[in-house]
C-alpha cells in the first residue's frame, strides 16, 4: 500500500495549468461498506481513474482454516461473509461432505434450504436497504432493517446466534426445528409479502432512483463472463447462471428454482434482480415447508473427521455469487488447504472498470449496485 | 409618531425574531428525528424528558459544551468567518417577513428583492467554508453548492413573479407591489383570495427551489454523506457547525415563510380575518393596544406559524422519502426543467391577465394554472426514460439491434473470415 | 423435538443423482491434439475431472478451453503447498453445458514461475495477484502483480508451510497462553518431567500436527518439524532495561 499515486498535470493553450485531484474515498467512508478504499483521480467531478485498495480486513481466514479440524473450521467461515454465514458454512460443511462422500438426511438438506435462502433475503435486504442509503434515502433501509430482525430472531431460535451461528454440521445440521418455529417463519414470510411489496412501491417507480440508476454501470453479458462476475449482478447482464439451477446441489435437486435474470446490466436491474431473488426465496421456502421430510438431522459422523487424501471444489450460490470452498486433504484431521472464492472479491474487479468517465456521485451508485462484503473480499 | 410604541414594537419583534429562530431549530430537530421515526417505523428519541422532548436540549448543550477543532492547515480567517457569514443573513431576512400585522419588523417596499439578494449570500459563506477548509472533500462540497445555489436562484426569483403580477391586478390602482405586507394584503382584500390557488404552479416550483436553496434532500449533495463525508461541514465541530445548522434551518422557515406570504395568504385565517374586516382594529395601528388588537395578533400569528409548520413538515417528509440526485441531473432540472416552466408560467399568466375580461380573469388563470401544474408533473415523470415494468431500456435495445445485425452479416459473409486469434476488445456500451 | 407436519419415512432414492462420468471428457482427445501432448485426467471427488496439465501448455490449453470447447468462466484460481512443490489450480466453468473442469498446474521449483492466463480470462488478474500474494508464486505475463491483500511491506508468503511468521511486538503474550517453556516447567511441577511433556507437543508423527488446543499460538504450528528455538524469544520479553523508572 505504499504505491505513489502521482497527479496529473495538463497545460491548455491558454497556459491554465489543470491537475486532477486524487481523492481518498476510504478505508473510513460511509458508503464504502467497511473498509474498503478507493483512490480516484477526478478531473472535475468525472472520475478518471479508479484503484481499488483492499486487506485492510484480512485476517487470514485461509491459513485459520488449515490449522483448525474440519468442524472446527465452519464457525471461521461465518466471519468471510458476514452478511450471509448460513451459506458460508453451507459452502463450507458441503465440500467436506463432498470430499468424504457423505450425503446429509434430506430433513437436513431441506432446513439447510430453508436456513439459506432466509440468509438470502436477510443479505439482499441490506443489499437493497444500504443501497438506498447511498442514494439518499433514510427510509428503506430501516424498513429493510426491520423486516431482518425477525429472520436474525429466528437464528437465533434455531442456532442460537444471530450473525455467527455455527449451525451448518458435516453431515446435516446442528439441532432441529425448535417448537412452533415453522408457524413463525409462516407469519414472517406473511407479513414479508406485504413488506416486499412496500418496499417496491417506495422505491422501484422512483423518478429519482430510476434516473440516478438507469445506465449507471453498465455491463455487458461477455463482460460479466469475462471477468468472472456471478451472482445478481451476471444475472443483471443477462447471463444465464446460478449455481442452484445450473449445478444444483442438496434439496434444489428436488425444489426447482426459478432463475430472476433481467437484462439491463445497470445498476437498477441489479437492484432489480436483487429484489425479485426474495421473492423467489420466499416461494422457494414455502414449498420447502410443505414439503418437509422427517427423520434424522444429521448422519454420523466420526468425532474426529479424517476425510480420505484428495481435493474437490464444491460451490454454493451465494446471496452475492458463486462461493466456492476448494479444499485439499491429507488425510489428517486439518484440511491441508482451503480456499475461499469468495464472489464479492471477484466482483469487486470490474470496478475500475465502472468508474471510468461516470461523475463522482456515481461512485457510490455502482459500488453500492456491486454489494461488497469486505469481510469476504480480504477474508 | 408614537415613540413609546415604536420601542415597544422594536423590542417585541426583536425578541419574537430571535426567540423563533433559536427555538425553531430545536422544535425542527426534534420534529424531524421524530416525525421521520414514525415515518420508518421506529419511535425516535424518548429517554430525555416526556416523549424525548428534551433530547434537541441536550443536543444544544453538547454543541456548546464541544471542543472546537480545527486542523492545523485550514486558511484561518476564512475557515472562522464562513461560519457568521452563512448565518448573518438569516438573521437580516427576518426584517421584512409579516408574521401578523403587530410582528413586522419593517414593510419594506422592496422586501422580495431584499429577500432574494440575501438568499444569495449564504453562498459565499457556504463557499468560504469550502474553500477554507482545506479539505477536498469540503472544496467539492462548497463547488458543488455554490454552483446548485446560484442555478436555482434564477427559478426561484422567477417563480415568484407570478403572485407579484397578481398583485398588480387585483390592487386596485392597478400598480403592483413586492413588499410582503403588500402582497398579503391583496390575498385578504376580499377574503380567501390566496394566490396558491391561482398560481399552484408557482408554488410548487418555488418550493422545489426552496428545498434546494436549503441544501435539503432530495437536493443535499453539497453534504452528501454518502459521497462526500459531511461536505463543506467536514471540518466544522462544535459552535461554528451549529451556526451552520442553525443557519439551515433558519433558512427553511424563511422559505416556508415566503411560501406562506406570498402564496398562502399570510396570516390569515380564520378569526384573522374576521378581525381585519373590523377596520377598528388596524385602521390605527399606532394607536391604542385595545384587547381586540392583541387578540388579533395573536390569530394571526397562530394562523401563520401553523402554515409555516406545515409547510416545514413537507421539507421531513420529503427528506424521508426521496433519495438524492446526482450533480450534472441536479442542474439539468433546474436549467432545462424549471427555468423554462416558470418562464412560460409568467408569459400565460401576464397573457392571460390582459386578455381574459374582467369577471372571468382569475378563473381563467387559475385554471390554467391548474392545468400547467398537472402537466408539470406528468412532465417531470415522463423525463426519466425507461420504465420499471416495461419494454428494455435503450441502450439494450441498441445491443440487441447490433447483435442481431452482426449475426446477419456474419451468416452471409463469414464463411472465408477466420475468428480473430487475439481478444476482442470489450464493448462499452 | 420434532414439529413437521409431514412424518414420512425417509424416501429411498438420495437426492444427489448417480454418478456417470462426466462428459467433458470426450472432448479430451481433441484438447491433446491440439497442445500436442497427452494429459492425464483424474476424476477428483464431485465428479471433477481434473487435469494435470503442463506449466508450457498452460496458455495454449486455456485458449483452447475457451474457444473450441466454451470454458467461459474462470471460477477460481487457487495455489496450494503441495510439500514438495507448489501448484496453481484453475476451476473453469462452461455456462452453457454447465461443465467443471478443475486444471493442475505443477509450478516449476527452479523458476517459480508459471504464465499468467490473464489474456484468456481477465478475472485471473486479481485471482493470480491473490496467489502471488499468498504463496510466492510469478505469473509472468501478468501486467500488475503486487501484493493484494497484505501490505506491501510484508514479508514472506503466508500460506507457504514453510512460512515463519516473524513477531511484529515484543509485548508479553496473553496470560492464557504460555509458551512451551513454561509449559514444560508447569509439566515438570506435575511431576510428569520434560521427557514425558515435550514429546506430547513435538514429536507427533509426520502426517499429524498440533492440536490447536495446545497452548501455543496458531503461528506456532509445526507440522512435525524441528522446533526452532528462536521462534519462542519474542514470548520471553525484551530484556529489562537499566535504569527503568517505573511509572508512578
Amino acid at each position: 500500500m505504499a504505491t505513489q499515486f502521482q497527479n496529473s498535470t495538463s497545460e491548455n493553450p491558454e497556459g491554465l495549468k489543470t491537475e486532477e485531484m486524487i481523492l481518498n474515498m476510504g478505508p473510513q467512508h460511509p458508503s464504502t461498506h467497511g473498509v474498503l478504499r478507493l483512490v480516484l483521480s477526478l478531473d472535475g467531478e468525472t472520475v478518471t481513474h479508479c484503484t481499488p485498495v483492499i486487506g485492510y480486513l484480512h485476517r487470514g481466514i485461509e491459513k485459520i482454516l488449515e490449522n483448525r479440524p474440519y468442524m472446527g473450521g465452519i464457525r471461521y467461515m461465518d466471519n468471510a461473509d458476514y452478511l450471509s454465514p448460513m451459506l458460508n458454512e453451507t459452502a463450507y460443511a458441503g465440500a467436506v461432505e463432498q470430499l468424504m462422500g457423505i450425503e446429509p438426511p434430506r430433513r437436513a438438506q431441506y432446513i439447510r434450504l430453508i436456513t439459506n435462502e432466509m440468509q438470502r433475503i436477510a443479505s439482499h435486504l441490506v443489499a437493497v436497504g444500504t443501497y438506498m442509503l447511498d442514494l439518499g434515502a433514510f427510509t428503506p433501509i430501516l424498513y429493510a432493517f426491520r423486516d431482518r430482525e425477525g429472520l436474525l430472531e429466528m437464528f437465533e431460535e434455531i442456532g442460537g446466534s444471530r450473525f455467527n451461528v455455527n449451525y451448518m454440521r458435516v453431515g446435516g445440521v446442528l439441532h432441529d426445528i425448535p417448537v412452533g418455529w415453522l408457524q413463525r417463519l409462516e407469519t414472517w414470510l406473511d407479513n414479508f409479502d406485504k413488506s416486499w411489496q412496500e418496499l417496491n412501491t417506495l422505491i422501484t417507480g422512483n423518478e429519482i432512483f430510476m434516473k440516478r440508476t438507469q445506465g449507471v454501470g453498465y455491463i455487458d453479458p461477455e463482460q460479466a463472463i469475462a471477468y468472472g462476475m456471478t451472482g445478481p449482478i451476471a444475472r443483471a447482464s443477462g447471463v444465464r447462471y446460478d449455481l442452484r439451477v445450473n449445478k444444483p446441489y442438496g434439496a434444489y435437486h428436488d425444489i426447482k428454482t426459478e432463475m430472476v435474470v433481467r437484462e439491463d446490466g445497470d445498476a437498477f436491474g441489479r437492484y432489480m434482480v436483487r429484489l425479485y431473488e426474495m421473492r423467489e426465496s420466499v416461494r422457494l421456502i414455502r414449498t420447502a415447508m410443505a414439503q418437509l421430510p422427517g427423520g434424522p438431522i444429521c448422519t454420523r459422523t466420526p468425532i474426529a473427521l479424517r476425510p480420505p487424501r484428495g481435493e474437490t471444489y464444491f460451490a454454493v450460490e451465494s446471496s452475492k455469487g458463486e462461493l466456492g470452498i476448494y479444499l485439499i486433504s491429507d488425510g489428517s484431521e486439518y484440511p491441508w488447504r482451503a480456499k475461499i472464492r469468495g464472489p464479492s472479491f471477484v466482483n469487486l474487479q470490474i470496478v475500475p472498470e465502472l468508474m471510468r468517465g461516470h461523475k463522482m456521485g456515481d461512485v457510490v451508485a455502482i459500488l453500492g449496485s456491486i454489494d461488497l462484503v469486505l469481510g469476504e473480499v480480504d477474508r | 409618531m408614537n415613540i413609546g410604541f415604536e420601542i415597544v414594537h422594536f423590542v417585541v419583534n426583536l425578541l419574537f425574531f430571535i426567540l423563533l429562530i433559536s427555538t425553531n431549530a430545536v422544535i425542527m430537530v426534534y420534529a424531524e428525528r421524530k416525525v421521520m421515526a414514525y415515518m420508518q417505523d421506529r419511535i425516535g428519541p424518548k429517554h430525555y424528558g416526556p416523549f424525548g422532548l428534551l433530547q434537541s436540549t441536550y443536543d444544544v448543550m453538547k454543541l456548546l459544551l464541544k471542543e472546537i477543532v480545527r486542523s492545523r492547515d485550514t486558511d484561518n480567517s476564512v475557515f472562522i468567518v464562513a461560519p457568521m457569514i452563512f448565518f448573518a443573513p438569516v438573521l437580516t431576512a427576518f426584517v421584512m417577513l409579516p408574521f401578523s400585522p403587530f410582528v413586522t419588523q419593517s414593510a419594506l417596499a422592496t422586501g422580495l428583492i431584499l429577500y432574494v439578494a440575501l438568499s444569495s449570500l449564504d453562498v459565499i459563506g457556504v463557499f468560504m467554508a469550502g474553500w477554507g477548509s482545506n479539505n477536498k472533500y469540503a472544496l467539492i462540497g462548497g463547488l458543488r453548492s455554490t454552483a446548485q445555489m446560484i442555478s436555482y436562484e434564477l427559478p426561484l426569483l422567477l417563480a415568484l413573479m407570478g403572485p407579484v403580477m397578481l398583485t398588480s391586478f387585483v390592487s386596485h390602482g392597478g400598480v403592483g407591489s413586492i413588499s410582503f405586507t403588500d402582497i398579503t394584503h391583496a390575498q385578504l382584500a376580499p377574503s380567501w383570495r390566496w394566490f396558491v390557488l391561482l398560481q399552484p404552479l408557482g408554488l410548487m416550483i418555488y418550493y422545489i427551489c426552496g428545498l434546494a436553496e436549503t441544501n435539503r434532500a432530495p437536493f443535499d449533495l453539497p453534504e452528501a454523506e454518502s459521497e462526500l463525508v459531511a461536505g463543506y461541514l467536514t471540518e466544522y465541530s462544535g459552535m461554528r457547525w451549529a451556526m451552520f445548522f442553525l443557519g439551515e434551518y433558519g433558512n427553511m422557515l424563511i422559505v416556508s415563510a415566503v411560501a406562506t406570504v406570498l402564496f398562502l395568504g399570510g396570516w390569515s385565517g380564520p378569526g384573522a380575518d374576521l378581525a381585519f374586516w373590523h377596520r377598528t382594529v388596524t385602521a390605527n395601528p399606532g394607536g391604542i393596544f385595545s384587547v381586540a388588537d392583541i387578540i388579533f395578533n395573536v390569530i394571526a400569528l397562530f394562523w401563520f406559524l401553523v402554515k409555516v409548520y406545515i409547510l416545514q413538515f413537507i421539507f421531513i417528509w420529503v427528506r424521508s422519502t426521496l433519495p438524492r440526485l446526482r450533480a450534472d441531473q441536479l442542474m439539468q432540472f433546474a436549467w432545462l426543467i424549471l427555468i423554462p416552466f416558470t418562464l412560460a408560467n409568467i408569459l400565460i399568466t401576464a397573457a392571460l391577465l390582459l386578455a381574459v375580461p374582467q369577471p372571468y380573469t382569475l378563473w381563467v388563470t387559475g385554471i390554467v394554472n391548474f392545468v400547467l401544474l398537472a402537466f408539470f408533473i406528468g412532465f417531470i415523470s415522463r423525463a426519466i426514460g425507461a420504465s420499471p415494468k416495461g419494454e428494455l431500456p435503450p441502450w439494450v435495445k441498441m445491443r440487441q439491434q447490433n447483435l442481431a445485425r452482426q449475426a446477419a452479416i456474419s451468416a452471409v459473409a463469414t464463411p472465408r473470415l477466420a475468428k480473430p486469434e487475439s481478444e476482442p476488445e470489450m464493448a462499452r456500451r | 423435538m420434532d414439529l413437521t407436519r409431514n412424518l414420512s419415512p425417509l424416501p429411498p432414492a438420495p437426492i444427489a443423482p448417480a454418478v456417470t462420468p462426466p462428459a467433458v471428457l470426450s472432448n479430451m482427445p481433441a484438447l491433446e491434439a491440439a497442445i500436442g501432448q497427452s494429459i492425464p485426467v483424474r476424476l477428483v471427488a464431485g465428479n471433477v475431472p481434473s487435469l494435470d496439465i503442463a506449466p508450457a501448455h498452460l496458455v495454449a490449453a486455456s485458449m483452447f478451453l475457451r474457444d473450441q470447447l466454451g470454458f467461459s468462466l474462470l471460477s477460481c484460481v487457487s495455489g496450494a503447498d503441495m510439500g514438495d512443490h507448489l501448484q496453481v489450480v484453475y476451476h473453469v466453468r462452461n455456462l452453457e453445458t454447465n461443465w467443471l473442469l478443475q486444471l493442475s498446474v505443477a509450478v516449476p521449483t527452479a523458476t517459480n514461475e508459471v504464465e499468467s492466463v490473464m489474456g484468456v480470462w481477465p478475472t485471473a488478474n486479481w485471482l493470480e495477484r491473490e496467489t502471488y500474494d499468498m504463496y510466492g508464486i510469478i505469473f509472468t505475463g501478468h501486467p500488475d502483480l503486487r501484493r493484494i491483500l497484505l501490505d506491501d511491506e510484508f514479508e514472506g508468503f503466508p500460506l507457504l508451510k514453510s512460512f515463519r511468521p516473524t513477531p511484529l511486538t515484543r509485548h508479553d503474550p496473553a496470560t492464557t497462553q504460555v509458551s512451551p517453556q513454561q509449559a514444560v516447567a508447569g509439566a515438570q511441577q506435575r511431576g510428569l518431567g520434560p521427557q514425558r511433556a515435550i514429546p506430547n507437543i513435538l514429536s507427533q508423527g509426520e502426517s499429524e500436527r498440533l492440536h490447536p488446543g495446545t497452548p501455543t499460538f496458531g503461528s506456532t504450528q509445526f507440522h512435525g518439524r524441528e522446533f526452532p528455538p528462536q521462534t519462542w524469544k519474542h514470548l520471553q520479553g525484551p530484556p529489562p532495561a537499566e535504569n527503568e523508572q517505573k511509572p508512578r
